[in-house]
């Protein structure tokens, strides 16, 4: 079985994959970080969306063989501690989410965004969203939490 | 006079885990030994088997 080395969270990880095992399988299955979720194995709801070398990642359609040296951050090495990151804090403040399945995938996703733009409008959050599936509450709430989760990031810099 | 708790938002206490990737979901369950079960239904409505 091939090994696979990487950086999950600041933390380096080793671990013996099958080669068809996934990125995600390997994270919830083997490494126990289950804050990323499998919502639909067919690559269209985003709940499993982390960041891979700073980019934001399906982790169902990724190979974990594929993330050999890579640098992965997941919902749960987002916030500092206790003290949310702006994003998560703003999806609190504006109730952007209900049940919270969808939540982790949508934060990961809004993050990666705001680093791409510093100041999107409604339209580029609607559009960015295409890959991420809510189905409780609509996405107002959460567009609404993106827009101000990204200018609080734009300000903290 | 004490605070009007009629339509005051209430902030959720459940979404700091849910936020953080802490929350519990069913498949989320690894016990030791665990085992999956998946329902298969008959595409007959009325067969013998």
């Amino acid at each position: 079985m091939p090994s696979v080395t990487l950086t999950v969270n600041g933390k380096k990880a080793t671990a013996e994959v099958e080669n068809r095992t996934l990125l995600v399988q390997l994270l919830r299955e083997q490494l126990g970080l289950t804050g990323t979720h499998v919502g639909c194995d067919t690559s269209q709801c985003g709940a499993c969306v982390v960041h891979v070398d700073g980019n934001s990642v399906k982790s169902c359609t990724l190979l974990a063989v594929q993330a050999e040296g890579a640098n992965v951050l997941t919902i749960e090495g987002l916030a500092n501690g206790s003290e949310l990151h702006p994003m998560q804090a703003a999806f609190r403040e504006h109730h952007g989410l209900q049940c919270g399945f969808c939540t982790p995938g949508m934060v990961m996703s809004a993050v990666d965004l705001a680093h791409k733009n510093k100041n999107p409008t409604e339209h580029d959050i609607r559009e960015w969203l295409e890959g991420n599936i809510c189905r409780c509450t609509g996405y107002h709430n959460i567009v609404k939490a993106i827009k101000a989760g990204a200018e609080a990031m734009a300000g903290a810099r | 006079m004490a605070a009007v708790a009629i339509g005051a938002p209430v902030r959720r206490k459940e979404d700091f885990r849910f936020l953080t990737g802490k929350g519990h979901y069913v498949d989320d369950l690894n016990r030791p030994g665990q085992i999956h079960a998946y329902i298969l239904r008959s595409p007959h409505p009325h067969a013998a088997a």
